[in-house]
């Protein structure tokens, strides 16, 4: 791995971290019924999603050229193909649901430490499951 | 004048606005049992996500913008007649989407089994049906 790819790599991580952070914080201040507490970390932990995807791809925001703009010819898919996008497909699926049990569990105690750590195992799910499907992180 | 830069970083600040304002909708209104509001809430985080779309990948220059703008108006009908599909999957997806966080609001404060997973199902079903609709792929 270059000096290159360990800063990207590193950032990727760093971002998501935040990311998830803030993803965990603005749950436990929906679930205590605080709208301002909770649209100033859901702004953060959307920045932190926009920021990690510009490190991943480039580009903060998925696109396709206007003239692409149909359905023919575009690579919709409904199901995995590949044996490895299957596999990917499952055990990110596992991790994200497991995450998604973790902040429940979470949340019911009000526990922002938990909830932390349920929203980087989730949103690692969700890294791997798009892995799988794209061969991009996010 | 380039204004392409100006429209991208103003496009993003707007859209990421909605889009929190909207994630605090769906957020908030889950816990209050409210599963209308919720899917306004995803509404206006879809909305935001457009416009930062738009801003980022398609308008330029600020003649696009009027030009988009005036489209906007003019071809309103066609352009949803033209996409109804997409917007059948976005409704569809949202609502389902709204209805499963709901539902786990209340798996959170009192947990039952079959509750969570139906809205475990409904959020998955629901963000990957609206997904498609938006971005035409399931994820």
């Amino acid at each position: 791995m270059t000096r290159g790819q360990l800063k990207k790599h590193l950032s990727f991580s760093l971002s998501m971290t935040f990311t998830s952070f803030f993803l965990a914080f603005s749950s436990l201040m929906a679930r205590k019924g605080e709208p301002w507490m909770m649209f100033g970390a859901t702004l953060l932990m959307w920045s932190g999603y926009l920021v990690s995807h510009r490190i991943e791809t480039g580009r903060f925001i998925d696109g396709k050229p206007v003239e692409d703009e149909t359905r023919e010819g575009k690579d919709s898919k409904v199901l995995p193909r590949g044996r490895d996008e299957v596999i990917g497909s499952l055990i990110g699926g596992a991790v994200f649901i497991s995450g998604m049990l973790l902040g429940t569990y979470g949340l019911h105690q009000l526990n922002l430490a938990i909830t932390f750590a349920a929203a980087v195992v989730f949103l690692t799910g969700y890294v791997i499951m798009h892995y799988a499907g794209t061969g991009e992180l996010l | 004048m380039d204004y392409s830069h100006s429209i991208t970083a103003a496009s993003l600040v707007l859209g990421s606005i909605l889009a929190a304002a909207g994630f605090t909708l769906v957020g908030i209104s889950s816990f209050a049992g409210e599963p209308l509001m919720a899917a306004s809430g995803f509404l206006s985080f879809v909305l935001g996500y457009k416009i930062s779309w738009y801003g980022t990948h398609t308008i330029r220059t600020m003649e696009e913008l009027r030009n988009e703008m005036e489209g906007a108006r003019n071809q309103f009908f066609g352009h949803v007649e033209r996409n109804l599909g997409n917007y059948a999957l976005i409704t569809l997806g949202l609502g389902m989407a709204a209805h499963g966080t709901t539902l786990f609001a209340q798996v959170i404060t009192r947990f039952q089994t079959p509750e969570a997973v139906l809205s475990g199902l409904l959020c998955t079903t629901g963000y990957m049906l609206a997904h498609e609709g938006v971005n035409e792929v399931l994820i």
